[in-house]
């Protein structure tokens, strides 16, 4: 098979992170920041190793800031329903996946309300200032995709950040489709909150996310429970990460994600960034030469894109060209809406939906070529 | 093990940075459950400090870790 899903979920994964949580299944599985024995004391210490990579990799100072989660979405209701109250306004770009949008729009009946600011594909200024046009006095959050997962579109999160706090909101950023490409410090850009996912980018298995912020003490929970820690006391710890980690964590699938930050790392962003780029680029240049496929976003390039590209074949419908792409050629895509409907609105491909192509450091130029020839045999 | 020379922690993330902190220094330290008789509010870990407990503490208080019980 030719898999090029990546951007649901990375495939293969890495030699390491199978080892990584080879050894933590067969050797020290035990419930970490439980008891005190010695297989539990070795299994905190692993979770708290992965703590401190992150912290590392996204530019917070402590690994206190860090909060492990069961993925992006996760984080991200943490953040909402931690943080908004009844009259606060809230505002997103029109590229955000249903993980920001269907918790705003429960939201609504707990009386906070939100607009949605039309993004530029290829205008960050005109980007901006649907932004600005959008924020509000009671705007207390900005929530923006730092890449779309249905276009690719890079979305100009340091400006937008900087805007968004001269005027008194705060920024969430979901960097689930960019953690471990792009550079997201959080002390140089000045995001309040980090939402991602650990395996799409970062290589991890499934099962595990992050929410990164210093500012976790702002957060009501919606979660308690047991978290190793105050037992005795009723009340929920305020202290992080704990606050927000209550129940057993996915020790295997943590320390995947810790062996995924270090395969990253040790490749660098950029590096891999560059790759996915260069693909694309030979895969919209092949299919722009066809007439019979629709290509709605600019040739991606290192500034303005992830490493993703939606197209269509004229009016076939997305879910029937995947399926023909699957069935007749082993290759492995997305259709459809790609829970965002809103991205989907932005084009005009609602009905249709579309195609999404999404390589991995893994894939290969051949994995283009071979692509674009069964997309040019499509009857 | 000497429950003096412990400096407790009521979250083992807390404890591990505290340990970390204290390796940076060659403070050695040892990472272990708290007795239940020394935790007022329950579970908790404690740092069994191979050294001078005073400015162990006082290292990890000055990095912002929170203890507990002191």
């Amino acid at each position: 098979m030719i898999y090029l899903d990546n951007s649901a979920t990375t495939f293969p994964k890495p030699t390491a992170v199978r080892k990584a949580m080879n050894d933590a299944v067969t050797q020290y599985g035990a419930n970490p920041g439980r008891s005190g024995h010695s297989m539990s004391i070795r299994a905190s210490e692993e979770i708290f190793r992965c703590r401190s990579e992150a912290a590392s990799m996204f530019g917070v100072s402590s690994p206190d800031n860090v909060v492990f989660t069961l993925n992006c979405t996760h984080a991200i209701n943490i953040v909402l329903k931690g943080l908004l109250r009844k009259g606060d306004h809230v505002v997103i770009s029109d590229m955000e996946h249903n993980a920001v949008v269907r918790p705003l729009y429960a939201l609504k009946e707990r009386g906070i309300s939100y607009s949605v600011a039309k993004i530029s594909e290829d205008d960050p200024d005109e980007t901006l200032a649907s932004f600005r046009d959008s924020l509000k006095d009671n705007t207390k959050l900005v929530v923006c995709t730092h890449v779309s997962n249905v276009w690719g579109i890079r979305l100009p999160i340091e400006r937008i950040t900087a805007l968004c706090h001269q005027y008194g909101a705060e920024v969430l950023i979901d960097a689930s489709q960019s953690a471990g490409m792009l550079p997201l410090s959080m002390g140089d850009i000045g995001i309040d909150y980090l939402c991602t996912s650990g395996h799409k980018g970062l290589y991890s298995p499934m099962g595990v996310g992050m929410l990164i912020t210093s500012k976790g003490g702002r957060l009501n929970t919606f979660i308690e429970g047991g978290t190793g820690s105050n037992s005795a006391m009723f009340e929920q710890p305020d202290i992080m990460p704990d606050r927000f980690e209550s129940g057993t964590q996915n020790l295997p699938a943590i320390v995947g994600l810790r062996a995924g930050i270090k395969f990253v790392t040790s490749i660098t962003p950029e590096k891999i960034h560059a790759h996915e780029i260069m693909l694309l680029q030979n895969l919209y240049d092949r299919l722009a030469e066809n007439k019979r496929v629709i290509l709605y976003t600019p040739r991606p390039d290192m500034l303005h894109s992830g490493g993703v590209l939606s197209f269509n074949i004229k009016d076939a419908d997305s879910e029937v060209t995947a399926d023909y792409l699957n069935t007749r050629y082993g290759i492995a895509v997305r259709a459809g809406l790609h829970c965002a409907p809103l991205a989907h609105k932005h084009f005009g491909t609602e009905k249709q939906g579309t195609v999404r192509v999404s390589p991995s450091y893994f894939t290969s130029i051949r994995d283009m070529a071979v692509l674009s020839q069964a997309i040019n045999s499509y009857k | 093990m000497d429950e003096k020379n412990a400096i407790m922690f009521n979250s083992v993330t807390h404890a591990l940075r505290a340990q970390e902190i204290l390796a940076g220094y060659s403070i050695r330290s040892k990472l272990v459950k708290s007795s239940r008789s020394r935790s007022e509010k329950g579970c908790g870990y404690s740092l069994y400090i191979n050294g001078n407990r005073s400015k162990a503490l006082e290292l990890i208080r000055s990095s912002g870790i929170q203890t507990a019980g002191e």
